[in-house]
């Protein structure tokens, strides 16, 4: 299997796992399932380092599209505790 | 519908851009299929994520399910990132090129006589890059070696009438040429740049493990694809991947290398280098 077949895989199972173990769980806040996404994707480009030089330059520019995200529902969070208004 | 299709092929290689020529063996390829592999994993994932937000935002209102969906529209961007990422190389057509290279080395050196192992040498040793030297003399004596200022095929490298031998380009010298930064002397420097070599851009191994043992150097390839037939020319330079191998650690230690052994069992290979 290629290394980019084996990221795509453990990407896959682990956005898997956690939708599973979360929903399990009970969780249904949809900001808690991205950003556990986002820290494993972040955690799996890391650990795939081995990747050529452009492969992790897009993996870097997807990282930089979703961070973004993370940043959006942080604002979401402090605006619902400070203001007590419910997304 | 292939307005359409044009127009979402169109919209990838816009954001990724067309693969450049940043990997080892990557060349730019205007007319690359832009239906590869990852593509279509890409275009099937797509469809699926979304499927799954509308029906389960519109119909079923569950959370866990809209981020999976989510999750599977975020891995289609992947597969499209990756695929652009990917060397356009016909593999029949490279193991062509390669045949006839080593049957030409393997000629060449029964011609002129050459039978000891081939010295993998660093481009701080030559004037024109990392080359290994099959030696028609007695055994070279690297601290007295003087290599000629021309790249020359048959190469005058001693005091004696008899040091001579041939300087040839393995796939090893290719690899070295285009490497970003020399890599650090020690074993754990070796292992990540050659993990990355071969692993990330060769695809020619699962993983790479480098280990000391005396005056010799331990590399051991799970997962190796040495896959090639076995040329005349390996018993002098060593499979192409033990080429590669011996060629980024002369270029990484900046000391002439050898191939001692090249032991493969199944899909594992150990390759003993002597460095001297």
């Amino acid at each position: 299997m290629a290394v980019y077949d084996r990221f795509i895989f453990t990407l896959w199972a682990v956005f898997a796992l956690t939708t599973v173990a979360l929903s399990a769980g009970g969780a249904n806040s949809w900001d808690m399932y991205y950003v556990l996404y986002l820290i494993e994707y972040m955690v799996a480009s890391a650990v795939f380092s081995v990747l050529n030089a452009q492969a992790r330059n897009v993996l870097v520019r997807i990282a930089s599209v979703l961070i973004p995200g993370f940043g959006v529902i942080l604002v979401f969070r402090v605006v619902s505790i400070l203001g007590g208004i419910r997304f | 519908m292939t307005t359409a299709w044009t127009g979402l092929i169109q919209a990838v290689n816009s954001i990724f851009g067309p693969a450049r020529d940043s990997s080892i063996i990557g060349r730019r390829r205007e007319d690359r299929d832009p239906l590869g592999v990852y593509v279509q994993l890409g275009f099937v994932l797509l469809i699926m994520g979304s499927g799954l937000v509308a029906v389960s935002m519109f119909f079923l209102a569950s959370i866990p399910v809209v981020t999976l969906g989510s999750a599977t529209v975020i891995l289609s961007v992947v597969c499209f990132g990756l695929e652009h990422s990917i060397p356009r190389v016909s593999v029949p057509m490279g193991i062509l090129l390669m045949e006839a290279g080593q049957h030409n080395i393997a000629a060449l050196a029964e011609e002129l006589g050459a039978t000891q192992r081939a010295w993998y040498l660093p481009s701080s040793m030559t004037t024109c890059g990392a080359r290994a030297l099959l030696p028609l003399g007695p055994a070279p004596d690297f601290s007295r070696m003087r290599l000629p200022a021309h790249d020359r095929l048959i190469t005058h490298y001693g005091a004696s009438d008899q040091d001579v031998g041939i300087l040839v380009i393995t796939p090893g010298s290719v690899v070295v040429q285009r490497l970003e930064n020399r890599p650090g002397p020690e074993p754990q420097q070796l292992e990540t740049a050659l993990s990355k070599l071969l692993v990330g851009e060769l695809n020619a191994a699962r993983s790479v493990t480098v280990s000391v043992s005396q005056d010799q150097l331990l590399i051991h390839l799970t997962g190796a694809t040495i896959g090639t037939p076995l040329y005349a020319s390996h018993a002098l330079l060593g499979s192409p991947v033990a080429s590669i191998v011996a060629s980024v650690t002369a270029e990484a230690l900046g000391k002439p290398i050898s191939i001692d052994r090249e032991t493969i069992s199944k899909n594992d290979a150990l390759l003993e280098l002597r460095v001297v």
